[in-house]
């Protein structure tokens, strides 16, 4: 049995501090340590902060997260540093400051440790290519992390920290999470103030909280928003599950999806079949969309002097994004348009819907490829079809850990709310996690297993 | 946009046209972008989507109005 602080929940460390049963030095000094013993396979940290949390944590106000270190992903201003987002320098001269999520969590009392590794740009799926080193998931470290807030999923997973902030523009906070065994969930649009964050100007892109349970996630939850997220009996709602989403799937992601929401059922969820129009259209309105809102916030000298810098394949996808046809564009928007009414319409006969966050396990770093029914293609186009519609809608999304392979990577169900209701995801979740006893919330990775006296 | 050998000439012409330049590597991880999320755009391009209405005065943050 492991006693040291970061096994423990970000709610028990939080309490713990509250009753002076953990002293808060301490643990921000074995969270430093648990950084440097644990973080070299994994490249999950960006950079950490020894000087500057001590700092918070000494002008830490009473709050919520009192004391208790958290992480933030590279695409939001810190007083001390500016967002990089993955690469040498962020492209839209988003410089040190207080972005709205430093001052919530500072405001809550929480102590930032450490800026967490990140898809270059936030341009992909995996987490594998990166200026701080290809983000390793903590159950395999061969295999990736995910992207892009790959850093924030493998931290929290492997017991670094016990919440972490990602961001989701076409499901970047979902994937790692699945990838890294999580809870990650991504607001509704717009929840959370903008300002000091790099694609604040985005449409589709949204904070939110990684920790290892639903629980967690609500207590960082509701210091990001500003409120906290209440808890409500779960077991009467209705859960859509719409059949394009289970097609095309690893036999095992499947297997354990379905299983999780026949859990969900024999708790009281009543399970009906929804049909959403446009679905066909996702994966190329996603990557359009996102791919080309962010050029007209970029800062000319900033992309001079970042493009030598970036890898090679975020080097030739920049100058290929630039060939999109406008009319790519508009008629995007035309299907984003046509997925929200379906949304909409989903949500006045059902409170939920639900498919599997990724289609298969994290792929390996060499080659980020997954396989499929269908064949072998690269894990962000596989990716994209199942968590783009959550960006293109707005709505709130959440990744919960449901299954392991026989290979022991970790499977993981998605549920998306109707807008502003991002309370009863966490309430489902909680409700799943019952339902399977919490093997897989609870479940180690071999990195963060206790070692043998 | 153009596939197979004309791909090439394309992205250099149309890249070039703005003082881009195009290397190789460019154009090797363009093909496999191409290949991989090109037939989507292109059935984007294609679909008949006049039945679909637009979205005006888009929100994410809330949902959308039905048309009636």
């Amino acid at each position: 049995m492991s006693d040291h602080p970061q096994d423990l929940s970000l709610r028990e460390q939080a309490a713990a501090i509250a009753d002076g049963e953990l002293d808060a030095t301490e643990l921000l000094e074995a969270t430093l340590a648990r950084i440097e013993e644990r973080d070299g396979s994994l490249h999950s940290i960006a950079e950490s902060f020894a000087s500057e949390a001590a700092r918070m944590l000494s002008e830490s106000p009473d709050g919520p997260l009192h004391g208790v270190p958290v992480a933030v992903k590279d695409m939001f201003a810190l007083p001390w540093r500016a967002p990089r987002d993955g690469c040498v320098k962020n492209l839209f001269g988003v410089g040190p400051g207080e972005s709205a999520v430093y001052r919530r969590l500072r405001d809550a009392g929480a102590v930032i440790v450490a800026v967490t590794n990140m898809h270059e740009l936030g341009a992909g799926s995996t987490g594998h290519i990166s200026a701080y080193g290809a983000c390793a998931t903590p159950w395999d470290t061969s295999r990736c992390g995910g992207g892009s807030s790959g850093g924030s999923g493998s931290a929290v997973g492997a017991r670094l920290v016990a919440g972490a902030v990602g961001t989701d523009g076409g499901g970047s906070i979902r994937y790692p999470a699945a990838y890294c065994g999580i809870t990650g969930l991504k607001f509704t649009w717009g929840s959370v103030p903008p300002d000091g964050y790099t694609h604040g100007f985005a449409s589709m892109g949204a904070p939110g909280p990684m920790c290892r349970d639903a629980a967690d996630a609500r207590l960082l939850g509701g210091v990001l928003l500003g409120r906290p997220l209440a808890s409500r009996r779960a077991n009467s709602l209705r859960l859509g599950v719409a059949p394009w989403f289970w097609e095309n799937l690893d036999p095992e992601v499947e297997a354990g999806c379905r299983t999780a929401v026949d859990a969900l059922a024999d708790s009281g969820i009543e399970v009906r079949e929804v049909t959403l129009d446009g679905v066909e259209h996702i994966v190329s309105a996603t990557v359009i969309r996102l791919t080309l809102e962010g050029l007209p916030s970029t800062k000319p000298e900033a992309v001079a002097e970042v493009m030598p810098h970036l890898s090679p394949v975020g080097r030739a996808l920049s100058k290929y994004n630039l060939l999109l046809p406008a009319a790519a564009l508009v008629r995007a928007d035309r299907v984003r348009g046509q997925l929200r009414r379906s949304v909409g319409r989903a949500f006045e006969d059902v409170d939920l819907l639900a498919w599997p966050t990724v289609p298969a396990p994290p792929p390996l770093i060499a080659e980020p490829q997954v396989d499929l029914p269908s064949g072998r293609v690269p894990a962000d186009y596989a990716n994209v079809r199942q968590g783009g519609l959550g960006n293109l809608t707005g709505v709130p999304a959440i990744s919960v850990p449901c299954g392991l392979t026989a290979e022991r990577l970790p499977i993981a169900l998605q549920l998306l709310a109707p807008w502003g209701e991002d309370e009863r995801l966490l309430d489902v979740a909680e409700l799943l996690e019952q339902a399977t006893d919490r093997r897989y919330v609870d479940a180690l990775p071999p990195i963060a297993q206790p070692t043998p006296a | 946009m153009e596939r197979g050998e004309q791909f090439d000439e394309v992205v250099r012409l149309t890249l070039g046209r703005y003082g881009i330049p195009v290397d190789d590597v460019d154009l090797a991880v363009m093909r496999v972008a191409e290949q991989v999320y090109g037939p989507g755009r292109d059935a984007l391009l294609a679909a008949d989507l006049s039945d679909i209405e637009p979205e005006h005065d888009l929100d994410p943050s809330r949902a959308p109005a039905q048309p009636l």
